[in-house]
């Protein structure tokens, strides 16, 4: 029985950080069509900023901020760097082929590693959390500390999410351009300054689950890129729909290759994920929680 | 007539004193005041990959300034993915050097052996495959390793955890490449051949790992366990373990340092976990190592501090220049006899070269206190011509295979 609780406890952790990924994707694909795949590199970056902003000089040489103050200065500057990526990376791209674009996201994915590298080297490091160490005891498993933070985290930051979709003019824009930019554009919908916000909030996301993440390994310039890839599948599970449906399709991925991959097949457990997202798309294309035809080409 | 005899005569003895005097310069070269040793360094270094580290460079360029008009070293940076090192490789044999030191990657030399051995050029490996010594699967006459051999690190790595600690329930955890398959198989040798002694657990990881919940509450009853990874996974399991309260010596390889120096393990964590470095020149006590460590430091900073890799790629160099030296010349087979045949005292270690031209037979297992601070708890010592032959042996290819994933620094 712990080995299965602390096994679901790791699923709904990983879920959570694929979740937050996917979330991401979702948020710039509602607001500009484009699948934005440097969104692991993002991750990868929150995880940097958040050690720059806490250790050693800090930032600037302003000296070391504490632990939650600087993973809140870390998703704030994540913001920013979201909105300058649409600015370079989407904007002066805007009416070319989707295809362009999504393969620019891809180039400013291998701009942001390199660009890490030179800045902060290539030898890892680690990002501090003031739950280090302690665990908490459920049915026998202990859960680390930081693993029920990712959880908690990411429920809280998903239900403001869908608050935000659903309840602020931000969020009705933002709906009203996924149905039709132009359309929006129309109405007065400042569709620009959205791509510029949605960018921003998926950065700010990806912030987000950079600095969660962290501390529960080493910090290097890869750590973000598996993530992205959960993400991914997790948005295809959700069919790109809703944020409650790329949520489950997080945690199912997370479930998948945890809980079950920790009983059957152990060593393949890391296929699992993607197998899953094979599946849905052979068998059910729109995703597991998007009504509508498919069209097939 | 006679003047016209005369004046060939004449042509021909400076002809003939001529093509003596080149002959003459070249048998000199690098013997001291002749033609510098040409070195190329295939690596590459900080800011040109997302694996790139400065230990090669730094630790080369160091080396090739003290020695000036000696050596003449270039450095061509070689990439991780296949088609890059080739070409880096490429690179190099069209500048026609006299001797190579490459590839931090075994997965790079075993990829290029054939082409490496087809040239005849004197080749220093700075990775440690066993499938790389002279009449391996992927050896040759001109390839040396400059460091002690992979798997028979991970065979005292087993012997110290059977003996020393005296363990009699061993967990295994092994990274799902090469170094993980490798060192697990040598381990598995040592401890299949100990009565009493028996495996709890074996798990594998990918090298991305995140999560290690599995493989940590697997080794719920093992007196100790021996990992063969890399830094990230490393740190995760280290934490798992003493979260789960296995409590339990946890012995791996060079990665343990880089996971214990970035942060990510400390307290109990720390204290269980031991690594295995070729040197550790940052805590010796020779204080030639330590002048050695503050000349490194107040040219390059002390971070990142010199470590073993930077102290092998200086001795390289140091060791390339003594043996051409001692041949003469900077042609390949007196150069590959002298190498064979020198006994060089470096920084990281005593250099000789075994039928396997193996160089270094000696490598530090480190401890750590709460902490994170770093001491060598015992010194291990690899006899000559000795491999526990657990590598397959598979043809060398020409065309790289390998999917290009960091390597470890135990690779």
């Amino acid at each position: 029985m712990s080995t299965f609780v602390a096994l679901l406890a790791s699923g709904l952790a990983a879920g959570a950080i694929a979740a937050l990924a996917a979330v991401g994707f979702l948020i710039t694909y509602k607001a500009t069509g484009v699948v934005n795949f440097a969104q692991g590199d993002l991750i990868t970056l929150g995880a940097y900023i958040g050690i720059w902003v806490t250790q050693k000089e800090g930032m600037f040489g302003i000296g070391a901020l504490d632990l939650v103050p600087g993973y809140v200065v870390t998703v704030l500057i994540m913001f920013l760097i979201g909105m300058v990526l649409e600015r370079l990376a989407y904007a002066p791209l805007r009416g070319r082929s989707i295809h362009v674009i999504v393969i620019t996201t891809l180039g400013a994915a291998l701009v942001l590693r390199a660009f890490i590298g030179l800045w902060q080297g290539t030898t890892p490091k680690y990002l501090d959390s003031p739950l280090k160490g302690e665990v908490l005891t459920i049915a026998g498993a202990n859960i680390a500390y930081q693993r029920v933070l990712i959880i908690v985290a990411t429920a809280i930051i998903v239900i403001a999410t869908m608050v935000l979709f659903a309840r602020t003019q931000f969020g009705r824009q933002l709906r009203a351009t996924a149905v039709d930019r132009d359309t929006a554009k129309l109405c007065g919908v400042p569709v620009n300054m959205l791509s510029m916000l949605a960018f921003g909030l998926s950065s700010a996301l990806a912030g987000v689950a950079g600095v969660l993440l962290a501390p529960l390994g080493v910090v290097d310039l890869t750590l973000g890129f598996n993530f992205m890839l959960l993400g991914f599948a997790a948005a295809v599970l959700g069919g790109f729909g809703s944020i409650g449906g790329v949520v489950v399709g997080g945690l199912a991925i997370g479930l998948v290759q945890y809980v079950f991959g920790g009983y059957v097949l152990r060593d393949f457990n890391s296929m699992y994920p993607f197998i899953l997202m094979l599946a849905v798309i052979a068998l059910r294309p729109q995703g597991l929680f998007t009504r509508g035809s498919v069209q097939r080409l | 007539m006679r003047l016209k005899r005369s004046v060939s005569a004449l042509l021909a003895v400076g002809v003939v004193a001529g093509a003596t005097a080149v002959t003459a310069g070249s048998a000199a070269a690098g013997g001291g005041g002749g033609t510098p040793v040409k070195i190329i360094l295939l690596a590459e270094t900080t800011g040109e990959s997302t694996a790139a580290v400065p230990y090669y460079d730094n630790g080369t360029k160091m080396a090739a300034e003290e020695l000036g008009s000696q050596v003449e070293l270039t450095r061509i940076p070689a990439p991780l993915t296949p088609a890059a090192a080739e070409t880096a490789l490429s690179q190099a044999l069209d500048e026609k050097p006299d001797v190579i030191i490459g590839f931090p990657a075994s997965s790079q030399t075993i990829a290029l052996s054939q082409r490496i051995v087809d040239s005849g050029v004197p080749f220093f490996s700075l990775s440690s495959g066993e499938q790389l010594v002279k009449d391996g699967p992927n050896g040759g006459a001109n390839i040396f390793l400059i460091r002690p051999v992979d798997t028979n690190v991970a065979t005292k790595e087993a012997e110290y955890v059977v003996n020393d600690l005296k363990a009699k329930k061993i967990g295994l955890l092994c990274v799902d490449n090469a170094t993980g398959v490798n060192g697990c198989a040598a381990a598995k040798k040592v401890i299949d051949k100990k009565k009493g002694v028996e495996i709890v657990a074996e798990r594998t990881n990918s090298t991305t790992a995140t999560d290690l919940t599995e493989q940590a509450t697997a080794m719920e009853g093992a007196d100790a366990i021996l990992d063969f990874n890399f830094p990230n996974p490393i740190g995760v399991f280290a934490n798992q373990l003493i979260d789960n309260g296995i409590d339990v010596p946890h012995v791996d390889g060079a990665s343990a340092g880089i996971a214990v120096n970035s942060g990510a393990v400390t307290g109990d964590a720390a204290v269980n976990l031991r690594g295995v470095d070729d040197c550790v020149p940052t805590v010796s006590k020779s204080s030639k190592v330590k002048k050695w460590v503050a000349d490194y430091e107040s040219e390059f900073g002390s971070t990142p501090a010199p470590n073993y890799s930077t102290a092998q790629s200086y001795d390289t160099v140091k060791l390339i220049a003594a043996a051409a030296k001692k041949a003469k010349s900077t042609a390949p087979a007196k150069l590959i006899k002298a190498i064979a045949a020198i006994d060089y005292k470096g920084i990281c270690a005593d250099y000789k070269a075994d039928d396997l031209n193996v160089l270094q037979h000696t490598a530090d297992l480190t401890r750590w206190n709460a902490d994170a601070q770093i001491k060598v708890a015992k010194v291990f010592t690899f006899a000559p011509n000795e491999l526990p032959g657990v590598v397959p042996e598979t043809p060398p290819t020409t065309t790289p295979t390998t999917t290009a994933v960091a390597p470890p620094p135990s690779s």
